[in-house]
């Protein structure tokens, strides 16, 4: 799924000088960052490192950042959020939807939303469809969000944490859902702290700390470079 | 686009307003039937009840709007509503719009509920259910009424687009550390503004509707300063023209908060 790019294809992503302070914290400090469609990436930091805050800034759900950012080629707006599909680190769904509720809303409003597509991955996930997501649990709720957001023909899937608060089990049933519903031709950018568990999946992977890219390139190369997995280079980056 | 958000409106609020509505014309409707019937001991209190649904049902369905707006587009929601492929201004159009029509048709409730109100008041007298009505209109003029059922629309029109508009920029990055403080501070600062801008029009601006002599209830080009002059030097005298310059105050203001909430949402949302 990764390399041999055509050197035309432009990124799918694109960030220039972003920075982003909350209340005159940084965020994210003039980072920059370039990434090529046809991969899945994954977004790895401790916590506060500016993760979820750049992905926000890509979905076009947070203003007041200054910087250039092309995503899909368009920057944040109704053009780029027609072509990226965003799962967000919360529950966004309100309680009462049963499946068929949210795979319906989902159709209403986005036009590249395959619902075959949606019901077979709730399936999959061995969702009941008789039960509203007040009687699901934190992981069930997860899988129907990860059903809907994989469900879109979308060129850039910005995932949130997909996996965290979930045990093991399911994390696993959870990626393999993602990776067997994710086109060849389109971007995956994936944050995660479990570094472990996307160890296998990821093709490159970004690093950040206080807001800037400390570490990027692909997930073969840094493993060969370093002499270690991910997991071990992340805990030897950032103990450091 | 806006069809879609629009019905999307509908369905997803109407689960909490129905109901809402039901349990309140319920109540009121006993107690009318209540007050009809003259039960012993509960008979002035069901009137009492039933007059107090009435009001309250409008104030009730805008609360639940505004819980619906602040959740759907600045809670875990806003998640979805801030990530469907339209404009900003598109979502803030639908929403207000939704919110007009649902207060216009809790206020028409509320009308036909006061109405009901008189007709079980006749009926408790032992007159005919129409005949405190005809009384009490016989004293209005049609024109009286149309003036007020405009003025009302005007005012939910307001109110719906202030509050929508204060929440979005309460909800800003610049205000969001306050939570939902932001939108109250916003609205009370609104308030007394409005006040003062108010009181401000119906004493300057010189258009006005004259209250006594042969030509009281017709438009004049006046304003209140004449009789406020007229006050300060005696505190007796009578107010002859009432100032409407607040009209085309409330006018302006609602269209320069409807501008404002719309490019709010259309650059400067930041969800939490």
């Amino acid at each position: 799924m990764t390399e041999q790019h055509l050197p035309a294809s432009p990124p799918a992503i694109e960030v220039r000088g972003l920075s982003k302070a909350y209340r005159g914290r940084p965020a994210l400090l003039n980072l920059t960052l370039s990434l090529q469609p046809g991969q899945i990436v994954g977004l790895m930091g401790d916590n506060g490192s500016g993760k979820t805050t750049l992905l926000k800034i890509l979905a076009g759900v947070l203003a007041d950042w200054q910087g250039s950012v092309r995503i899909a080629g368009h920057a944040p707006g109704p053009q780029s959020k027609a072509l990226v599909s965003f799962l967000p680190d919360a529950s966004f769904l309100p309680d009462h939807h049963k499946p068929e509720d949210s795979i319906a809303q989902y159709a209403r409003f986005h036009a590249d939303f395959d619902r075959a597509k949606a019901r077979e991955m709730v399936d999959f996930f061995g969702l009941p469809w008789d039960r509203s997501l007040k009687e699901m649990s934190k992981g069930m709720r997860e899988k129907l969000q990860v059903s809907l957001a994989m469900s879109r023909r979308a060129h850039v899937y910005l995932l949130d944490e997909p996996i965290s608060g979930v045990d093991p089990a399911s994390r696993d049933v959870i990626l393999r859902g993602i990776i067997s519903n994710f086109a060849d031709d389109a971007l995956m950018f994936v944050s995660t702290h479990l570094i472990q568990d996307v160890e296998s999946i990821v093709d490159s992977v970004v690093f950040l700390r206080a807001g800037q890219v400390l570490l990027q390139g692909a997930a073969d190369d840094l493993r060969a470079e370093h002499g270690t997995s991910l997991d071990g280079l992340f805990r030897k980056v950032y103990a450091a | 686009m806006i069809a879609t958000l629009f019905a999307d409106e509908f369905r997803t609020t109407r689960k909490t307003i129905l109901p809402s509505i039901g349990i309140k014309l319920a109540i009121i409707v006993a107690g009318y039937l209540v007050a009809a019937l003259k039960l012993p001991i509960i008979g002035g209190i069901g009137m009492s009840v039933g007059i107090a649904a009435s009001i309250a049902l409008t104030p009730a369905v805008l609360a639940l709007l505004v819980a619906h707006y602040w959740r759907t587009m600045y809670g875990a929601q806003g998640y979805f509503t801030m990530t469907i492929p339209v404009r900003g201004r598109t979502i803030f159009a639908a929403k207000v719009l939704y919110g007009f029509v649902a207060a216009v048709v809790a206020l028409a409730l509320t009308v036909g509920m006061l109405l009901l109100a008189g007709i079980a008041h006749s009926l408790s007298q032992g007159a005919g259910p129409l005949d405190f009505l005809r009384e009490g209109f016989a004293f209005v003029e049609p024109r009286t009424v149309w003036l007020a059922a405009a003025g009302f629309l005007l005012f939910m029109a307001y109110t719906v687009v202030s509050g929508a508009t204060a929440m979005s920029v309460g909800a800003e990055s610049r205000f969001s550390h306050l939570g939902f403080g932001a939108p109250v501070i916003f609205m009370v600062i609104l308030y007394f503004a409005m006040q003062l801008v108010g009181l401000a029009a119906m004493v300057f601006v010189p258009f006005g509707v004259r209250l006594t002599g042969p030509d009281a209830g017709s438009f004049v080009a006046e304003g209140m300063m004449r009789d406020l002059t007229a006050a300060l030097a005696d505190p007796s005298a009578e107010p002859g023209v009432l100032g409407l310059g607040i009209v085309p105050v409330f006018v302006l203001a609602a269209i320069a908060l409807a501008w404002w909430g719309a490019t709010s949402v259309d650059r400067r949302t930041s969800l939490r």
